[in-house]
C-alpha cells in the first residue's frame, strides 16, 4: 500500500455525498437495532445486506460497517435507560449505567457511553490501520490451548460480575455451561441433550437466551412501576450530556486501556466481542480508588464496558480484513457481505486493491464520528424512552422481543426459548441470581469445552501442553489470580462486616 | 425489591428445580451411547459440570435449611406474594406467544398489547387508547419487519382471508 493510494481511497470516500448519508442511515439503523432489546448488531447487519446490493464496493461495505459500529453503541441506550442490554457487549454497561438512571443521571451515562464508545472505535481504528498485518501474523499462531485458557480466563470473570453472592454467579455461570452443551458435540458429532429435537441441533440460540434472561423478568418486575418523572428539556442540554474534556482526560488511562482490550480481544478470531465488556469492567474495578461503588452508578463501569465493546469493532476487522477470518459474529456477517460485493478478504486485499482497503479504513472513521455526532444528538430522543407510559413501553417490548427472537431464523421455537429463558431468569432473578454469568458460560462455554479437549488430545491426553504454551499460561495464572483475589476480597469483607457486628 | 425471606423462597426454590433437572440431565449423559473413541468422550464434560452444579446447590440447599431452622424467622420477615398483575402478566405473554400459530402475529399482537396496556394502567389508559396504540405498534412492525427486511410472520388466519 503506498502513500498516493492510501490518500485515494481517502479521498473517494469525502467526495462521495451519498456515500457517506449511506453510511450515516447505517450507524442510525445500527443504533436503533443495537438499543431496542430484543434486536442485535448481527441482525442489524444481516438484514441490511440485502438493500447494500445496487451499492458500490466500499459504500456498502461502510453501510454495513455503520451498522456494526452503531448496533455496538446503541445497546447502551437501552441499558442504561432501561435496563435491558441492547446487546450481549452491553450486559456490562447495564450494571452502572441503569443506577445512573436511577440517580437521575441518565443523560450523563449516556454521554459517558457515546464518548468512551467513540474514543474506543477510534483508538482501535488507529490500532487497525497501523499494525493490522503485523497483529494478525501474532494470532495465527493461537492454537487451542491458548482458545481454551482465553475462553477459562473470560469464565473466571464470572466471580467479578457475581454480584452479592460468588456461589450464585458460580451457579448461573454453570448453568449457562450446561447450557451451551445443548446441540452437536464439537469433536465427536454426537448430539447431546437434544431429546430428539431437530430445533435443538444448532444448540441455543444466544440472542434467544439474551432476551429471554433479560427482557422477561425486566419488563414483568417493572409493570407495576410508577411511570418516569418527565425529564425537563433544560436537563438535556448538550453541557449535560456531553462529559467535560478535563473529566474525559481524568480517565484516560480506564478509556485507553478499555480500548485496547477491546481492540486485543476483537483481534483474536472467534473470541468474540462479550469478552471484552467483562474485562475491561474487571480491570476498571480493580484499579479504581473507589471499588465498592462499581454497580453502584460508578461512570467507570460504563467508560470501560464501551470503551472496551467498541475497540472490538476495529479489533475484529483486523483478522477479517487480512484472514479472511471473522473475530467475531457480526464480522463473520459482515465477511459474507464483502464476498457478496465480490471482495476477497486476505493477505492479498492489502496488495490487490488498496484504495479498497483504505476506503474501508476511512469508513470505520467516518462511522465513528456519524455515531458519536447521532447519540449526542439525538439522545434527547432516545432519553425521551423514559417518557413514554410504563404500560405502553412494556407492551410494545415484549411484542419486540419476541419478534426479535423469531426474526434471527424465522423460527418460532426460538420464541419459545425466549419464553422458557424468560421464565427462568425472572425465578432467578427473584431468588438473587444474576444474569450476567449465565450469558458468560453460554457464549464462552463450547468454545472452552471444544478447545480444552482439542488442547488435550493434541498433548496426547495430558494437561502439560498448557506448561508448554506461555501465551496460554499467561491467561490461565491470570485466572487464577482473578478468582483467587476476589474470593479473598470477599471473605475480608465479609470478615469486617461480622467484626462490626 | 423482594425482602430476604421472599429472596431466600424463591433461591430455595431454584435450587430444588436445578437438582432435579440437573440429576435427570445426569441420568441422560451417563445412558447416552457415545462412540468408541481415543480421548475424551462427548459426555465426559457435561457430567463433571452437572455434578459440580448438583454439589453446588445441594450444599447451598442444606446450608440455607440449616440457617433458616437456627433463625426460626428471628427478622419477621413474611413471604412477599406476587403482585396478581405479575403474574396475569407472565400468563398473558405465554398465551400471545402461543397465539402466533393460531390467530397469527398481527392479530394475536393486537390483542396482546391492547389488554396488557389497558391491564397495567386500568384506570389512566382507555380500550380505544390502548387499542390505537397497539394498532400503531403493530403496523410499525409489520412494515418494518414483514417488508423492509422480509421476515415471514405467521399469519394461519389472514393467509386464509386474503
Amino acid at each position: 500500500m503506498t502513500f498516493e493510494t492510501v490518500i485515494a481511497g481517502i479521498v473517494n470516500v469525502f467526495t462521495n455525498p451519498a456515500g457517506l448519508l449511506w453510511v450515516l442511515l447505517g450507524v442510525a439503523v445500527g443504533l436503533i437495532f443495537g438499543a431496542l432489546p430484543g434486536l442485535s448488531a448481527t441482525m442489524g447487519v444481516a438484514l441490511i445486506i440485502p438493500l447494500t446490493f445496487s451499492m458500490s464496493e466500499v459504500t456498502a461495505i461502510g453501510t454495513l460497517i455503520g451498522v456494526y459500529i452503531g448496533g455496538i453503541a446503541g445497546g447502551a441506550i437501552s441499558a442504561i435507560l432501561i435496563n435491558i442490554p441492547g446487546t450481549p457487549s452491553s450486559v456490562v454497561t447495564s450494571l452502572d449505567g441503569y443506577p445512573m438512571t436511577k440517580n437521575g443521571l441518565a443523560a450523563r451515562a449516556l454521554g459517558w457511553a457515546t464518548f468512551s464508545s467513540g474514543w474506543g472505535s477510534i483508538i482501535s481504528w488507529l490500532l487497525l490501520c497501523t499494525i493490522a498485518p503485523l497483529l494478525a501474523r501474532i494470532c495465527t499462531g493461537f492454537g487451542s490451548p491458548e482458545y481454551a485458557a482465553l475462553a477459562f480466563f473470560g469464565l473466571s470473570i464470572i466471580a467479578a460480575v457475581s454480584g452479592k453472592s460468588v456461589v450464585k454467579g458460580l451457579i448461573s455461570g454453570l448453568l449457562g455451561v450446561t447450557l451451551s452443551f445443548v446441540g452437536i458435540d464439537p469433536i465427536w458429532g454426537d448430539m447431546r441433550f437434544t431429546f430428539g429435537s431437530v430445533n435443538l441441533m444448532s444448540g441455543i440460540s444466544t440472542v434467544a437466551a439474551l432476551i429471554g434472561l433479560y427482557s422477561i423478568p425486566q419488563i414483568i418486575n417493572s409493570c407495576m412501576d410508577k411511570d418516569n418523572e418527565k425529564i425537563s428539556g433544560k436537563d438535556l442540554t448538550i453541557r449535560n450530556i456531553v462529559p467535560p474534556f478535563r473529566e474525559q482526560w481524568k480517565r484516560k488511562f480506564n478509556i485507553i486501556r478499555s480500548a485496547l482490550i477491546g481492540t486485543f480481544i476483537g483481534i483474536i478470531p472467534a473470541a468474540g466481542g462479550n469478552i471484552a465488556a467483562f474485562l475491561s469492567y474487571d480491570q476498571a474495578k480493580r484499579f479504581s480508588k473507589e471499588p465498592d461503588t462499581f454497580g453502584k452508578g460508578n461512570p467507570d463501569g460504563v467508560i470501560a464496558s464501551e470503551a472496551s465493546n467498541n475497540g472490538v469493532c476495529g479489533g475484529a476487522l483486523i483478522p477479517m480484513l487480512t484472514l479472511s477470518i471473522p473475530g467475531d459474529s457480526v464480522t463473520a456477517v459482515l465477511l459474507g457481505g464483502l464476498m457478496i460485493h465480490g471482495i476477497t478478504p486476505g493477505p492479498t486485499l492489502f496488495s490487490e486493491k488498496p484504495s479498497i482497503v483504505s476506503g474501508i479504513f476511512t469508513m470505520v472513521f467516518v462511522a465513528t464520528i456519524f455515531m458519536v455526532l447521532l447519540q449526542v444528538f439525538g439522545i434527547k430522543l432516545f432519553v425521551k424512552t423514559l417518557n413514554v407510559p410504563v404500560n405502553i413501553l412494556n407492551s410494545i417490548l415484549v411484542m419486540l422481543a419476541l419478534v426479535g427472537s423469531y426474526a434471527i431464523r424465522g423460527s418460532f421455537f426460538d420464541v419459545l426459548l425466549t419464553l422458557f429463558f424468560g421464565l427462568i431468569g425472572f425465578v432467578m432473578t427473584r431468588g438473587g441470581f444474576p444474569m450476567a454469568p449465565i450469558v458468560l458460560g453460554l457464549v464462552l462455554g463450547s468454545m472452552f469445552e471444544g478447545e480444552f479437549r482439542r488442547a488435550i488430545k493434541l498433548g496426547n491426553g495430558s494437561a502439560s501442553i498448557f506448561l508448554h504454551r506461555p501465551v496460554a499460561m499467561f491467561f490461565i495464572l491470570v485466572a487464577v489470580a482473578v478468582i483467587a483475589s476476589t474470593v479473598i476480597s470477599r471473605a475480608r469483607k465479609s470478615n469486617k462486616g461480622e467484626a462490626k457486628e | 425489591m423482594a425482602n430476604e425471606k421472599t429472596e431466600k423462597t424463591y433461591e430455595n426454590f431454584v435450587y430444588v428445580l436445578f437438582i432435579c433437572v440437573f440429576s435427570y440431565l445426569f441420568k441422560v449423559a451417563m445412558s447416552a451411547k457415545s462412540l468408541k473413541v481415543n480421548g475424551m468422550k462427548s459426555m465426559t464434560f457435561p457430567k463433571g459440570i452437572i455434578a459440580v452444579m448438583i454439589i453446588l446447590c445441594a450444599a447451598k440447599l442444606i446450608s440455607n435449611i440449616i440457617q433458616a431452622v437456627r433463625q426460626h424467622n428471628e427478622s419477621g420477615e413474611s413471604f412477599e406474594r406476587l403482585h396478581p398483575i405479575k403474574l396475569l402478566t407472565l400468563a398473558l405473554i405465554i398465551v400471545y406467544a402461543a397465539l402466533w400459530n393460531v390467530t397469527g402475529f398481527a392479530i394475536s399482537s393486537l390483542l396482546f398489547i391492547t389488554v396488557e396496556a389497558k391491564i397495567l394502567r386500568w384506570k389512566d389508559c382507555s380500550w380505544l387508547k390502548a387499542f390505537a396504540v397497539s394498532v400503531g405498534a403493530t403496523a410499525a412492525i409489520y412494515l418494518i419487519f414483514g417488508f423492509l427486511f422480509s421476515v415471514d410472520f405467521p399469519e394461519p388466519l389472514l393467509s386464509m382471508l386474503f
